[in-house]
């Protein structure tokens, strides 16, 4: 009995943990269609999804960071780079994410080197709060 | 449902998570999928003597980009539907990838509901 109290206990701290994630704007809806496609055939999908998003991000952010250290600053590059990882981070519903890659581009246009740079900072902080939160969660899960 | 007669679909993607999402709602309606990395084996596929009722192509690519694969293949007289699957909105790139031969384009990420609606709208029925 005191098993089925914790798997619940954690369950509904799964799921709160994972309201939190939506209301707090880490997640979109494109999240819940990657949630929806998990079954039985697939029973991990979102987790194997999520890896393979981190795994994948950690190669194109390290080509923007290298893209940032030339100079001068080749803004068409920065803007496809930024292009790809924002396709990457909209594939799983990392709005806060996705956001910063938005502000980044219009920095690209603007031809802003400082823009650039402080919201690539900020872009890499919220992906690793993003992969922090989903950790956690997906313990819980 | 024969392996044969399952609606065939080639997935082109340098994307990781992009292939994997799109294999799964793809298989989620009855399709048989095999994956791709670039424009380039796509076409080596189809060189091959591979065919498949649907194409779906991303634009940006490394070695040969969805533009230029979906040129190829129009010009080997591949009859397949190709669905141009991008991250970029509308705009003369865009504009440029259909010019090339899709049939449609759609934004990134494949949704179940816009693979249904694109395939609607180009009067497909997966059975």
């Amino acid at each position: 009995m005191n098993s089925e109290i914790d798997r619940n206990k954690l369950h509904g701290q799964a799921g709160l943990t994972r309201q939190s994630l939506f209301d707090q704007g880490y997640l979109d809806e494109q999240f819940v269609q990657l949630e929806e496609l998990q079954d039985d055939t697939n029973p991990n999908f979102v987790e194997e999804v999520v890896t393979l998003f981190y795994r994948d991000s950690a190669r194109l952010l390290a080509n923007i960071e290298q893209a940032l250290e030339r100079s001068p600053l080749d803004f068409a590059k920065l803007d496809d780079y930024m292009l790809q990882f924002k396709g990457c981070c909209s594939s799983i519903g990392a709005k806060k994410v996705k956001n910063e890659c938005t502000q980044f581009q219009e920095y690209c246009r603007a031809g802003s080197s400082d823009g650039c740079t402080r919201t690539f900072q900020q872009l890499k902080r919220e992906h690793s709060t993003l992969k922090n939160k989903l950790e956690a969660y997906f313990q819980l899960a | 449902m024969a392996a044969e007669m399952m609606y065939s679909v080639l997935i082109v993607d340098d994307d990781a998570v992009v292939r994997r999402i799109h294999k799964v709602v793809l298989e989620r309606q009855g399709c048989k999928t095999t994956a791709v990395t670039d424009g380039q084996e796509a076409v080596n596929l189809f060189r091959h003597g591979e065919t498949f009722d649907l194409v779906l192509m991303d634009l940006e690519m490394p070695v040969m980009d969805g533009k230029q694969a979906t040129l190829e293949l129009r010009t080997m007289g591949v009859k397949s539907l190709i669905i141009g699957v991008t991250s970029r909105r509308a705009g003369p790139e865009v504009e440029a990838f259909i010019g090339a031969g899709l049939n449609d384009c759609v934004e990134k990420p494949l949704t179940s509901a816009k693979l249904a609606a694109t395939l609607h709208r180009l009067g497909v029925h997966i059975s």
